[in-house]
């Protein structure tokens, strides 16, 4: 029963950290700009999934976000939110949303005479809770079937397994080095404790002993 | 302006973490080393003066300088992410 609680739990956190780099780490989509818009949005549930207000503007309930409205080599529709993260997570620091949203506006094109680009976004598409992903950069490439090989995400990734080997080294090491000598200093003298007692009784018994008697012949 | 603010005492707070950490650590490092050292040299002398003497000279080394890598490297991160995503 305790093992499945174990697994269940160490599953649900597994599940968690890889959602989380999987929403906060940079991707590559290749598609093709069809409209540029703003957009007043009042945010509700989804308010969670939503960046912060333009750098040095004031936070409001409601405010209006840039969209990129695009459609994938594959004809189907991704629209992407512009918004600067600012200081604030995940750490892009994203203070140019207005500059970029010009630079989707010049990139536009229609099906007939395409221009492809690489929107570089974090984020997920969902339509149950009316998010988006968030572009972060794009830049023009020469065709939709251009594949970006995703250094970034790969360095990030190694970094954080680096630092997470790190941690563990030097718990290991805070364990070995200051933890066990005391435990072992511990251990030591509750051995001396022990035998101390044990001596102690012994002499007990064998005082006790001198009261008796001879064995009656 | 107060979000900067926020991010500039909460990443203060977070290095100086860090760096305690693993300020500790070099110096477990260097002391367990200093250690091994003055058994292989053939345990001459007091084994503790011997490894204070050492951890003194590593508290002026380069090496021990190097720790405030921990603040500068983040610091020139973000500095390096704000202009190669807004202005290139």
């Amino acid at each position: 029963m305790m093992r499945y609680v174990k697994w269940t739990l160490w599953l649900l956190a597994a599940t968690l950290i890889v959602a989380t780099l999987h929403y906060n780490l940079p991707q590559h989509d290749i598609v093709r700009i069809v409209n540029t818009e703003n957009r007043r949005v009042d945010f509700g549930e989804n308010a969670f999934f939503w960046a912060s207000p333009d750098v040095g503007s004031a936070t409001a309930e409601t405010r209006d976000v840039f969209f990129i409205q695009t459609v994938r080599p594959n004809g189907r529709p991704i629209v992407y939110r512009n918004e600067d993260t600012a200081w604030g997570w995940p750490p892009y620091f994203k203070i140019g949303s207005h500059n970029l949203q010009a630079r989707a506006s010049n990139l536009t094109s229609t099906a007939a005479d395409p221009v492809w680009v690489a929107m570089r976004h974090y984020g997920w598409r969902n339509e149950f809770l009316t998010i988006f992903p968030n572009a972060i950069s794009l830049r023009e490439v020469e065709g939709p079937e251009v594949r970006i090989f995703p250094w970034l995400s790969l360095t990030i990734l190694a970094t954080l397994a680096l630092i997470g080997l790190m941690l563990r080294q030097m718990l290991r090491r805070f364990r070995r080095r200051t933890i066990d000598p005391v435990l072992d200093e511990m251990g030591d003298r509750a051995d001396r404790a022990r035998d101390r007692a044990r001596e102690a009784k012994g002499g007990f018994r064998a005082w006790l002993d001198t009261w008796r008697g001879k064995p009656r012949r | 302006m107060i979000a900067l603010i926020r991010l500039a005492l909460l990443g203060f707070v977070a290095l100086t973490v860090l760096y305690v950490l693993v300020w500790l650590y070099a110096r477990s490092l260097r002391r367990e080393r200093l250690e091994q050292r003055w058994e292989a040299k053939g345990r001459h002398g007091d084994r503790a003066a011997y490894v204070r003497r050492g951890m003194q000279q590593y508290e002026r080394s380069l090496r021990r300088r190097l720790l405030w890598l921990v603040y500068i490297i983040p610091a020139m991160l973000v500095v390096t992410i704000v202009y190669l995503l807004n202005f290139t």
